[in-house]
């Protein structure tokens, strides 16, 4: 990328006690793209997120974001960036229109130019029935699109988007992401925290963390070559767990994880694709579980992810 | 600018929930209307119990010109002195009275017989005030009995100013009106930070370029808006129940009020931020005011006969400054060349409080 990044991290790092949140942070994010922060809950990923939007200091390393130092100048991040929690914060109690009037007037907004951010705002969060409505009144996914537009009022070049979509059914979640890929086209960087992995698919590239450290970064085309090389054999089957049991112990498979409804497993060093197909298909039929047979699998984040993160809690 | 943005979310947010809006402006009102009937130390309708052994026509004239009045109502009379102890053990009786035998008898001779009167102590306060009222009414009565009265030595003319019938409820009321007030003042803001917390508002408010400032500001001045709203239903209450008539300048009051509602406020975001949970808050907030409001203010228990510490204690509550001045712009209409350190006093309250909600806000954003 030949422009300079919009968000500069290095080795930000913040103790709590004896605890390390966030070890040693480094990484870059540029203009128009949406990255995303996978790891699983009590990573850092929040308390990273805070240090970036000048909530929280760090304990060394810094940070730019859009061209303002996060340590030196907390308040003028603020105005530079949007921040939407997880929670969706908003008024539950206020109409709809008067969240927005708030988060317009906070920033500053005011006359002409508030009512168009206002009219842009509705038409994003598809609300123009609905002004009037008390917010605890709305549906999740509609939540979710207000805390978004209070957000992007001001037209901030970062956005900071913790754990997005949660709550809000699969279907929304797609639109969601929809409408993140939009901003993104049109110049904003996104920063968004999931512990979702298919989420994660969504983003122009992911930065895997645990325990407050980097492990791995990249595009999930880039991350899912992490493995190439290794065989993965997939089991659809209606008893997963079934499943899980007779494969657990077999010596040509090293890893076996539920994988939805289904197992993934990868084969031991040195074991070709063929053996561990047949090996598997022969493991099932001996404890009779019933499935699909076998098959070689393309890794997903999600086998990425178990590989480099081990057995740490983590939604399909 | 923020402070007013901020300041009219608040507004919106009360007038969205009139459960609070009622809780907060006519709840005062409506406990002064509540209490106000029951404030009150003076003495009336002691029950008393009576042990006559003389049974003539001059004890029963004694019994009856104690009860002639409504301070005393004759519960029973008893028929031995066990039975009168019943009485007061049992707290049918307050006051008991033992009329000697041949009462009338001594009094036809010349001579001055005691009629004995027990009091239960156990109510220090009600059973002084029973005692001084017994003693009256029988030294009056005997003194008709024996058909003169001595002549004093020398007269007294006693004038009381301000509360002419020294009812204490005139005394009372003030305190009241200033410790309700003070209670629901600072609940009421104590609660809206941690609940802006608990529901994640907080942090949305934070990443904005809002300061510490504007958030207490904007925070603190509706509600002191609906604090006043309250005191000033509280006042009309006092007035029109309990006729307490304001004898000094409105202006002035509102005053004392404004600066002593805005500091309470200043302290319900002092408790607001140092705590995690709406119901902490809401303990904190009301044991910080209730107690300290009703015991060392001044409201029932004279300053001046408390130990030193205590005073020194009260010296650093708002309460006892609105008080103090509330009486005597309310009861003497005295002016503000007279209240003008409990203005003071009340200032340096509302500005320190305020000035303690904004550093604690900022130091928590950190």
């Amino acid at each position: 990328m030949s422009s300079p990044p919009t968000v500069e991290v290095r080795q930000l790092t913040r103790r709590f006690g004896n605890l390390v949140a966030v070890d040693a942070l480094t990484f870059d994010a540029y203009r128009g793209e949406i990255l995303g922060f996978l790891g699983p809950n009590g990573a850092g990923k929040s308390t990273a997120i805070r240090m970036l939007c000048g909530l929280l200091a760090p304990t060394s390393g810094g940070a730019r974001v859009a061209g303002v130092d996060v340590v030196a100048q907390p308040d003028e991040v603020k105005r530079r960036i949007g921040y939407m929690s997880q929670r969706f914060s908003l008024y539950g109690e206020l109409r709809v229109s008067d969240n927005l009037e708030l988060y317009g007037a906070l920033y500053g907004l005011h006359g002409s130019r508030l009512q168009e951010r206002l009219d842009w705002a509705i038409s994003l969060t598809k609300l123009s029935d609905r002004v009037g409505a008390r917010v605890d009144e709305l549906a999740g996914g509609f939540r979710q699109r207000l805390a978004l537009a209070c957000a992007l009022l001001h037209e901030p070049e970062v956005v900071f988007l913790d754990e997005p979509t949660g709550g809000v059914d699969p279907v929304m979640r797609r639109a969601f992401f929809q409408l993140i890929d939009d901003l993104a086209a049109g110049g904003i960087t996104v920063l968004l925290t999931t512990h979702f992995l298919d989420e994660a698919e969504y983003c122009h590239r992911v930065a895997i963390i645990s325990r407050g450290r980097l492990v791995a970064a990249g595009t999930p085309t880039a991350l899912k070559e992490l493995l190439a090389g290794q065989v993965l054999v997939d089991v659809r089957s209606d008893r997963p767990g079934a499943a899980l049991t007779a494969l657990a112990s077999l010596p040509e498979l090293a890893q076996v994880e539920l994988f939805g409804a289904g197992v993934h497993a990868r084969a031991a060093t040195g074991v070709s694709e063929t053996q561990a197909l047949m090996a598997t298909a022969d493991a099932l039929h001996r404890a009779g579980v019933p499935s699909s047979p076998p098959a070689a699998a393309l890794p997903t984040l999600e086998d990425v992810f178990l590989d480099l993160v081990g057995h740490e809690e983590v939604s399909p | 600018m923020s402070v007013a943005a901020v300041a009219r979310k608040e507004l919106r947010q009360i007038s969205r929930d009139p459960r609070s809006l009622g809780v907060l402006v006519v709840l005062p009102a409506v406990m002064t209307l509540l209490f106000g009937r029951v404030l009150s130390l003076d003495v009336r309708h002691v029950p008393i119990g009576v042990l006559d052994r003389d049974g003539t026509a001059s004890s029963r004239a004694l019994v009856a010109a104690l009860v002639s009045g409504e301070y005393f109502d004759l519960r029973s009379y008893a028929a031995s002195e066990a039975d009168l102890d019943r009485l007061l053990l049992t707290g049918k009786a307050t006051l008991a009275m033992v009329v000697p035998k041949g009462l009338e008898r001594a009094l036809l001779a010349g001579e001055h017989p005691a009629v004995r009167v027990v009091v239960d102590g156990s109510n220090a306060t009600s059973a002084q005030t029973a005692l001084g009222y017994a003693e009256q009414y029988l030294t009056e009565a005997g003194a008709r009995l024996e058909g003169e009265r001595p002549a004093p030595l020398f007269s007294t003319r006693l004038r009381v100013l301000f509360n002419p019938e020294l009812a204490s409820d005139r005394f009372l009321l003030p305190g009241l009106m200033a410790m309700i007030l003070m209670v629901s003042a600072t609940v009421a803001t104590a609660l809206s930070i941690v609940k802006e917390r608990e529901t994640g508002t907080m942090d949305q408010l934070r990443v904005s370029p809002l300061s510490a400032a504007e958030v207490v500001l904007g925070k603190a001045l509706p509600y002191s808006v609906l604090s006043l709203l309250a005191a000033v239903l509280v006042m009309a209450t006092a007035w029109l129940a309990f006729g307490l008539a304001v004898r000094g300048s409105l202006l002035l009051l509102l005053l004392l009020a404004t600066l002593f509602v805005l500091g309470a406020q200043g302290l319900g975001l002092v408790i607001s931020s140092v705590t995690s949970s709406q119901q902490v808050a809401f303990q904190l907030a009301t044991y910080a005011t209730m107690l300290p409001s009703f015991v060392i203010s001044g409201f029932i228990f004279p300053l001046r006969s408390m130990p030193k510490a205590l005073q020194l204690l009260s010296a650093v509550l708002p309460v006892r400054y609105f008080i103090s001045g509330l009486r005597a712009v309310v009861l003497k209409g005295a002016g503000f060349e007279v209240i003008w350190p409990e203005v003071l006093a009340l200032a340096l309250f509302c500005t320190s409080m305020l000035a303690l909600a904004i550093w604690r806000l900022h130091r928590t954003q950190l």
